[in-house]
């Protein structure tokens, strides 16, 4: 009963919420046994929080009894990833500095998942302060694929991602600075948003670097990552970055279909050095949308080379920033690929970072041009699937060894520097029976755009119905 | 500008004296962790810089956080 319920999506375990079919509690305790089963192997949670959310679950009941019912979200369980702060509850951005940190407040993300009734199962693993994309972390583990337990999850989100694909929870939220929703979510199989950069408060959240960082839903399906944005985005006086922009309800265009959309591609960049399995799939996955009545455009973005140092300048620097206390006070506290990073990141002038600044405004003026022509662009979310655990270099092809991080982000950076939004969505599997993501990237704001693509995607195709075989997990 | 490769020796020189300008403590086994990470990224930061130093793109201005200034609102396809 326990996998049955906690393989259902968010729409319908909430639909059996509704109808008095099952609990919210019930749906609580096939989570938490769920967790119990696999989580010292996947190492998904870096802390669960039975008793608040059993309270939660409780209260959650108890309104519905009431006839109050505050929606979709009302009585799901929820992964969030340990870098978001929830008031009282133990949130260690993955660290060992902040191994004791009890927030004194939620971070406007939970205050609104609260308010829509979501409940917190636990809090999630993921790479130390969000810099790195493997999960690998020294203080809590490493985070380990359900589709292959020698197999990384990617990340920095790999905890959510993981919690989710192997039916731990829900749906779980994660952050993304240069891919960390994104490429967990390929990886593991699931679907994530990075939303437009402005769309969702930070505030709360343990910062990697504050001109990328974004937070945004992770959940099986396209509808569930609508209905857990619904409750996230918007404005918020207490973040200066958050647009004013108003928000759309983001399922109120969900079934639009792609009958004419016209989807860019950009083979000179993102269908040049991958591995042929995530090519072949992204490029079965664009056929699967011409016949469902769309249009592939190739489009150029003259200035695209250059992303991969515009990031791994902007994510070092910032990042050195916000640690630099901490890097002089308690350097051997840092897992080893951190600290080098943070160092690193101390090393890069600031002539450097103002052009990495400047260059992601060509770039993002070469997109804004762009979607003149096009609604979407569509890529793969990473050229690789999942590789060992623990492996710093990752080969892609012709045998050659590539460093982790900018190969990981090869394909992620893109919307990361240009703030715009991009939804991955699972789009097949590897001879291996290893996931494959593509990105669906789209103009500032049209979050509800990307989600119709997306749905329109999961209907035609079942990808995302299949989960990992956790009897060998 | 032209793209030229840093050579380790010189990253590691480099990076004692970034370190000392920095005011970051550096123990020596961590020299040989950064030079290894810093050496590529620095020949590829230093060619998005003449790249950006083109005259062409003098007026190009930095985003700096706030990027939320253009909406371009709902795409219309399919309706």
């Amino acid at each position: 009963m326990a996998s049955d319920l906690t393989g259902l999506s968010i729409a319908a375990a909430a639909k059996l919420i509704r109808r008095g079919e099952v609990s919210p509690s019930e749906l609580l305790d096939a989570s938490l046994k769920e967790i119990e089963r696999h989580n010292s192997t996947l190492r998904a949670f870096i802390s669960v929080s039975e008793e608040s959310a059993r309270k939660a679950a409780s209260a959650a009941e108890l309104m519905l009894s009431a006839g109050y019912d505050l929606g979709p979200l009302h009585g799901i369980p929820l992964g969030i990833k340990d870098n978001i702060g929830i008031k009282g509850e133990r949130t260690t951005a993955g660290s060992k500095i902040l191994e004791d940190w009890r927030p004194d407040r939620d971070a406007t993300v939970i205050t609104r998942l609260k308010q829509a009734g979501a409940l917190f199962v636990g809090k999630t693993n993921m790479h130390e302060y969000a810099w790195g994309g493997t999960s690998a972390n020294p203080h809590y583990g490493h985070v380990r694929n359900p589709w292959d337990t020698s197999k990384f999850p990617a990340g920095s989100s790999g905890g959510s991602g993981v919690a989710v694909a192997a039916g731990l929870c829900c749906g779980a939220l994660g952050t993304d600075t240069g891919g960390s929703i994104r490429l967990p979510s390929a990886i593991n199989g699931v679907v994530g948003l990075r939303p437009t950069y402005g769309r969702v408060s930070n505030t709360g959240i343990v910062p990697l670097a504050w001109t990328m960082d974004t937070a945004g839903p992770m959940a099986r399906t396209v509808e569930d990552c609508a209905l857990m944005f619904n409750a996230i985005a918007g404005p918020d006086p207490t973040d200066p970055a958050t647009a004013s922009v108003p928000v759309d309800n983001y399922l109120s265009r969900l079934s639009t279909g792609v009958k004419g959309l016209r989807i860019g591609v950009v083979p000179s960049y993102f269908f040049t050095h991958l591995q042929a399995d995530v090519k072949r799939a992204v490029e079965h996955a664009l056929k699967t949308f011409e016949e469902l009545g769309a249009h592939i455009v190739e489009v150029d973005i003259k200035h695209i080379e250059g992303n991969i140092s515009a990031q791994l300048t902007i994510e070092s620097a910032e990042p050195s920033a916000y640690h630099q206390r901490s890097l002089r006070e308690r350097p051997a506290d840092f897992g080893d690929d951190v600290r080098t990073l943070l160092e690193v990141g101390e090393m890069l002038l600031a002539t450097h970072y103002i052009q990495a600044q400047r260059y992601r405004t060509l770039l993002r003026n070469e997109f804004l041009e762009a979607f003149k022509s096009v609604d979407v662009f569509i890529c793969p979310t990473l050229p690789f699937t999942a590789t060992a655990l623990g492996a710093t270099t990752v080969v892609i092809e012709n045998g050659v060894e590539e460093d982790m991080l900018s190969a990981i982000m090869q394909f992620t950076g893109v919307a990361s520097l240009t703030g715009l939004p991009a939804l991955s969505v699972p789009c097949g599997f590897d001879s291996g029976g290893l996931p494959v993501g593509m990105q669906i990237i789209g103009a500032p704001f049209t979050e509800s755009h990307l989600f119709s693509v997306g749905h329109a995607f999961q209907c035609a195709t079942d990808f995302h119905t299949r989960r990992p075989d956790l009897r060998v997990a | 500008m032209k793209e030229r490769a840093v050579s380790t020796s010189n990253v590691e020189e480099r990076v004692k004296v970034l370190a000392a300008v920095a005011d970051l403590p550096l123990e020596d086994h961590r020299i040989s962790a950064i030079s290894q990470i810093l050496g590529r990224w620095l020949t590829a930061a230093n060619v998005l810089s003449a790249k950006m130093s083109a005259p062409g793109l003098a007026q190009v201005t930095p985003i700096t956080g706030i990027l939320q200034t253009v909406n371009h609102g709902e795409v219309s396809h399919g309706e």
